[in-house]
């Protein structure tokens, strides 16, 4: 019998549905589910390959030991009674905030809440954060300053009903596919595509406009948006009026970023930036779609704020079809903040350092709670030696964080490692446990997608022999440390996150089942969910601009690193491709790295497509193919980040965003040459 | 009804160092099948690959000759002999073997092209000869060490004209320089008698087929085999088919006036 | 034609009121398959046994029959090396347990197996998928009237509303009302008639004629502006080189039009070693859409640009396959409208070639 179990995809933050085919215990395939809401039947490449990784022979099946170097398999217990004796030794020895945990942002809202309960209320430290860090903290920070809550303002079934769609520092049609769907059905139904981008990409043959500009340049482009639409009193005056405050200095800030100055900054020509104003202003209802483009800088929160500027100077935000709206990476990232994977915030964003707060999870959790916000996994990250026990869930630092070597340093530089996966990876190479995680297949919970909808997943398969589901692990290290967290099932948990998180209130698995999907903030029981964000006042009340200068990034190329090299995602591959470098579809597509360069600097270097070059930063050096293509600009190259053999971040700049954390990937210097 | 995926596992009797990177595998196996049909060869746990038989029909070990590639190919060179594979065929069509008397028969052969072309040749020359009207081999390899089939070719004698070309020569090369549709220069054809058979790299066969076509030899008499990802190689998985034809099972040898409805650079 | 099976004419009515018996006793005698509701107003051909859970008023369904006879992925063999040398090899076991009967796929549907079983069954006759398909009865149902906007069997050479003996169905119920008027396709379908013979009635000359009524109203519902015959011809002439252009543009690739269209027939095949010497060759279903497909080792590709991909896409389902079978490639069931995230589907597709040669999609599933 085919059994057929609808579940939530595990790759990118857009949450598609479809159904695991299962049949004697074997995933044959996926089907998609023609009615669900986010992807009404669609699904992209990935999506329909989305079981092969499961089974793969490659899956990590016995608890691995470091012994003298190399890795023996172990039993659960043997595995269990070292893990526990390094934390109680480190902890006593060096305090609670010697240790760190990175939760995965591809584990279930539920198994993020049990994470954090654990470093919290087991370890007692508020050091933990995932790679929310690494994409969209800048978004958590500069929506939440600007609007009162950092999540997207709407949800991506209305973007088909905009009349403008202005696209920046986003890839759609390959890194959100479906969400690429609802931006192409608005342009087939004739609505106005603005894209901000300095590569040519997919949605450029379907772009009203096609903004080529630098890497890093977003603020000045987007106040140069503000000041023609501000001197074509194209403004809207009455939202500015009666929902914001701040107006008067941004005016003032905006004034000097005329075109002329605005192109010669960014290079993009001032008739195609008066024309993309224009048609902003004019195009009502319009909506802002931005990804890491805008955000991996070491001003992401400014240049959120300036998106968020832009929307109210135009009223863009609290009705249908309009908004900023950040898309989210992976599958749950936008769980794991809600649930508190975070330093300074327990689940539902509620923050560690006030007291009331505090006492209520005190109260919940029966124990006493740090009361100081913890390190990011930037800063966990910034000195060799800092953290002296690490436990991390379902990530690849290594590959993930900027400046590889620079992370391998404070690995090594650590007493204890603990990892969970999936999969052998660069980070788990150096942890001293290794503990083999079951996949999303395989348990059931939930996720939450890039428009704050809680989504189910659901277990097609049993957990693969010897393999177990993240939570039930950290519940069993918690309590063989003497912290007792006793949940029967998932359900019991979201039951518990929803009494002690306002925003989840009314979230519970009866009804998730019964309506399919809840969008928070769902305060209660009979609240339908919201749909929309800031509707008759933002969540802080008023709209706050900020008035903020352009302010490049943090390595200039120079006459040594001519290039700026900025980095990306690639339709057929996932992150660190852990995963889709394991599914035949997928990695018979693009089987290896490769550098993208414009045939101009192509020609000059002596550069042929295909050939073989050397990429190099200050940070160290590559050797792999070229693409020679005019899809990119003049001084800059483009890299794709899946591969874990020819890693990426071993050229990226770890330099900080100092309000949100998040690493500079979008631009650092670098210098190509024909490999010897 | 068999389950005709299922390859029949055989050992190999002997390899031969046939060039750098070029292996040939001797199997001792019985095997009905014409020249020019492949062979899906599978290394179990890597997967299979479509390899042209370089035997003879009626010699006494099939043989398989492969260049090492990548893929497949790079886990054939780590066999012995005594180890086994699987084989699964013959598949294709075959060259045509009809109408061949009083013909003036030319091979044409690129690199790899070499192996299916030594089963036609050996097969006319041993089987038919006395009604050819004659014989020529046209052949070019990158560099001398990487010509196939050496002493064999030297010992094929006087009753067939034999050219071979090389790409980049060395001390002591006597044949010629320069690539294989080149060769066609230096010898005389009667258009409307000749047959050519053509194998190798694609763009070697654009070139040699326009030029022959420019002689004037019909182009039904012009006979190559496509080289195509092919998988299943019973015409169902869908890999290799060009227009409406699977080149695993309506070729992988086809005349020119069968593909005429398509361009050369759409075959080639 | 191909199955061997003798054709016999016959026709019975069926009263509606034992319909449900017919599905019980269905239920005790044979695996059965028929279209259930899913997530939401979601539909998936599942095998049941409980008749009440069988909805034939479906509009569609999230997948098709292709996945029982072909599915996604089957082991075709297993694999063990020995120390000696050798190997053994296993072939894959037979999944599909027992006869099955599948109740109440519509005409494009069973058309579609039917271009498969003519693909399949071409010699060599792929034993894979007849091991299965010979243990199956196809109980196919006619439509009365369209069941959604975006099905469009009237331009692909009548794969509906109402099927024809010999196109694939061993029993075809047509909906009149009060009973259903079953036609016999096969022999199988006469064993089936005999078996429940209580239930069936012989029927009669003046309901046959109601037969065409059903199938004249159907097609009033359609706009039929076009026959896949002059499309056929469009293909063969005319230089489409723009089109496929700005289509190279819009695919991005997915496979997904291919994974779920019906007749689609491409796999690939890959070994999987799960331990030392030991492991499996699966097939799965492929898509001529990846560039990957075609490529050789060494990176040569045929078909590198995306727009060459697309031609041949069309082509296969519009050209070849007729040029093959007789029998299209396309059966208009219109699914790869609501899996494509390009708005880029098969009946947009033959609209904007008959009409105006650029692409101009119908966006009717959204």
């Amino acid at each position: 019998m085919i059994e057929y179990t609808l579940t939530t995809c595990p790759f990118c933050g857009v949450g598609c549905n479809f159904y695991l085919k299962v049949e004697h215990g074997r995933i044959l395939g996926v089907s998609p589910s023609r009615n669900h809401p986010v992807n009404r039947g669609r699904l992209c490449v990935k999506g329909w390959n989305a079981f092969d990784f499961v089974t793969h022979p490659d899956r990590l099946r016995k608890p691995l030991i470091k012994e003298n170097g190399k890795f023996k398999e172990a039993s659960w217990p043997a595995a269990y009674e070292l893990i526990v004796k390094n934390i109680k030794r480190i902890k006593t020895e060096n305090g609670p905030d010697a240790l760190g945990v990175i939760s995965s942002a591809r584990c279930t809202n539920e198994e993020n809440y049990i994470i954090q309960k654990f470093g919290r209320a087991c370890l007692g430290t508020n050091n933990i954060d995932h790679c929310a860090r690494t994409c969209h903290a800048p978004s958590v920070a500069g929506l939440t300053r600007s609007f009162g809550s950092g999540a997207a303002t709407n949800s991506i079934d209305e973007l088909p009903d905009a009349k403008c769609i202005l696209v920046i520092g986003s890839n759609p049609l390959e890194a959100h596919p479906i969400i690429g769907w609802r931006i192409l059905t608005a342009k087939d139904r004739g609505a106005k595509i603005i894209l901000a981008d300095p590569r040519a990409i997919g949605l450029s043959n379907f772009s009203d406009i096609h903004l080529r500009l630098l890497p890093g340049t977003d603020i000045c482009l987007l106040n140069g948006l503000m000041n023609i639409i501000l001197e074509k009193e194209l403004e809207d005056k009455d939202f500015i009026r009666e929902r914001t405050e701040g107006f008067e200095e941004l005016k003032e800030t905006v004034k000097k970023y005329a075109p002329e100055y605005v192109e010669k900054i960014t290079r993009v020509p001032r008739e195609l930036l008066i024309k993309a104003a224009e048609i902003y202003a004019k195009s009502k209802p319009a909506s802002i779609v931005y990804s890491l483009g805008i955000t991996e800088h070491t001003v992401g929160t400014d240049n959120v704020s300036t998106l968020a500027n832009l929307a109210m100077v135009t009223g863009n935000v609290g009705r249908l079809s309009s908004g900023v709206n950040p898309l989210r990476g992976q599958n749950n990232v936008q769980g794991s903040c809600d649930m508190g994977a975070l330093p300074n915030v327990f689940s539902g964003y509620q923050n560690v350092e006030d007291d009331a707060v505090r006492r209520k999870f005190e109260d919940a959790w029966e124990v006493r709670l740090p009361g100081k916000k913890g390190l990011t996994n930037s800063e966990m990250f910034e000195m060799p030696g800092r953290i002296k026990l690490f436990y991390i869930v379902g990530e690849d630092v290594v590959h993930s964080e900027p400046n590889s070597k620079h992370v391998i340093s404070c690995l090594e530089k650590a007493e204890f490692i603990v990892v969970h996966d999936l999969f052998m990876c660069k980070t788990a190479e150096y942890a001293d446990v290794i503990l083999p995680a079951s996949s999303f297949a395989e348990k059931e919970g939930t996720f939450a997608n890039a428009d704050r909808r809680i989504q189910r997943v659901r277990k097609a398969i049993q957990p693969l022999p010897d393999t177990k589901p993240d939570g039930e692990i950290v519940m069993e290290v918690a309590s063989l440390l003497g912290y007792h967290m006793k949940y029967k099932n998932a359900s019991e948990v979201m039951d518990e996150i929803a009494h002690l998180s306002p925003i989840f209130g009314g979230v519970s698995y009866g009804r998730l089942e019964k309506e399919g999907f809840l969008q928070w903030p769902c305060p209660d029981k009979n609240h339908p969910g919201t749909k929309v964000l800031h509707q008759e006042e933002f969540v802080r009340g008023k709209g706050k601009f900020f008035a903020i200068d352009h302010k490049g990034p943090e390595e200039l190329s120079d006459d040594e690193y001519p290039f700026i090299l900025t980095t990306g995602r690639m339709l057929f591959h996932y992150n660190s491709g852990t995963q889709t470098r394991r599914t035949a579809i997928l990695s018979r597509e693009f089987p290896e790295n490769f550098v993208q360069i414009n045939s101009e600097d192509a020609e000059r270097l002596n550069i042929k497509n295909r050939s073989k070059v050397s990429v190099s930063t200050r940070r160290g050096a590559l050797e792999i193919k070229a693409e020679v293509s005019n899809n990119i600009i003049s001084g800059v190259i483009w890299m794709p980040f899946h591969y874990a053999d020819k890693l990426t971040n071993t050229l990226t700049n770890n330099a900080f965003d100092p309000i949100s954390k998040i690493g500079e990937y979008k631009a650092c210097a670098a210098k190509v040459e024909p490999a010897k | 009804m068999n389950n005709n995926y299922i390859p029949k596992v055989v050992r190999i009797e002997r390899i031969f160092e046939e060039a750098p990177n070029v292996n040939t595998f001797y199997i001792k196996e019985r095997l009905e099948f014409i020249p020019g049909q492949f062979l899906e060869i599978s290394y179990f746990g890597i997967g299979e690959s479509p390899i042209s038989i370089a035997s003879c029909p009626g010699e006494e070990f099939l043989r398989i000759s492969f260049k090492r590639v990548g893929g497949l190919t790079n886990n054939l060179f780590d066999l012995k002999e005594g180890d086994s594979i699987g084989i699964r065929g013959p598949f294709g069509n075959g060259f045509p073997l009809g109408d061949l008397d009083e013909k003036d028969i030319i091979f044409i052969a690129g690199g790899m092209g070499m192996a299916p072309l030594r089963s036609l040749l050996k097969f006319i020359f041993c089987k038919k000869q006395g009604n050819i009207s004659s014989l020529t081999l046209l052949y070019g390899a990158r560099r001398p060490q990487d010509i196939l089939y050496k002493k064999e070719l030297e010992e094929l004698g006087e009753n067939i004209k034999v050219l071979l070309t090389v790409d980049k020569p060395e001390a002591g090369w006597q044949g010629h320089t320069g690539v294989v549709p080149k060769l066609l220069d230096k010898i005389e054809l009667n258009p409307l008698n000749t047959r050519a058979f053509i194998c190798g790299p694609e763009i070697m066969m654009r070139f040699t087929v326009a030029k022959l076509l420019k002689t004037g030899i019909p182009s039904s008499d012009i006979i190559f085999s496509l080289e195509r990802y092919m998988k299943c190689g019973v015409g169902k998985c869908g890999h290799c088919y060009i227009a409406d034809k699977f080149v695993c099972r309506d070729g992988p040898v086809f005349n020119y006036k069968q593909l005429s409805d398509l361009s050369p650079a759409e075959i080639l | 034609m191909i199955s061997g099976e003798h054709m016999i004419d016959g026709y019975y009515n069926l009263k509606k009121e034992d319909l449900k018996n017919l599905l019980k006793a269905v239920i005790k005698d044979f695996r059965l398959i028929s279209p259930q509701p899913a997530n939401g107003a979601d539909f998936l051909f599942q095998e049941t046994e409980d008749s009440g859970k069988i909805n034939l008023n479906y509009d569609i369904t999230s997948n098709t029959l292709k996945e029982f006879f072909f599915p996604a992925r089957e082991t075709v063999f297993e694999y063990e090396k020995r120390k000696d040398g050798s190997v053994e090899t296993v072939p894959g076991a037979d999944t599909f347990k027992g006869e099955t009967v599948f109740l109440g796929p519509r005409s494009c549907d069973i058309r579609a197996v039917y271009f498969q079983d003519c693909f399949f069954g071409k010699e060599p006759k792929d034993s894979l998928y007849w091991r299965k398909r010979d243990k199956s009865i196809l109980i196919s149902f006619a439509c009365n009237k369209p069941p959604r906007k975006g099905c469009f069997c009237v331009y692909t050479n009548n794969s509906g509303p109402v099927l024809e003996k010999g196109e694939g169905f061993d029993l075809q119920f047509i909906d009149l009302a009060g009973f259903y008027l079953v036609e016999v396709g096969t022999g199988k379908g006469k064993n089936f008639i005999k078996k429940y013979g209580k239930l069936f009635k012989q029927s009669d000359e003046k309901i046959l004629a109601k037969k065409s009524c059903i199938k004249e109203s159907c097609l009033k519902h359609f706009e039929k502006e076009y026959n896949i015959m002059d499309i056929y011809e469009k293909l063969k002439d005319i230089n489409l080189e723009k089109l496929w252009e700005e289509l190279g543009k819009r695919c991005t690739n997915c496979g997904g039009c291919e994974f779920i269209c019906p007749t689609c027939f491409c796999f690939y095949t890959q070994d999987i070693e799960h331990s030392k010497g030991k492991g499996e060759r699966i097939r799965a279903w492929d898509s001529c859409i990846f560039s990957g497909y075609s490529r050789m080792a060494g990176g040569v590709n045929p078909h590198e640009k995306n727009s060459d991909r697309i031609s041949r896409r069309f082509f296969c389902k519009l050209y070849n396959c007729y040029k093959w079978f007789g029998v299209f490639g396309c059966t208009g069931c219109g699914r790869c409208s609501f899996v494509c995230p390009v708005n880029l589907d098969m009946e947009s597709f033959i609209a904007s070639l008959m009409k105006t040669d650029r692409y101009q999609p119908l966006l009717k599933e959204l």
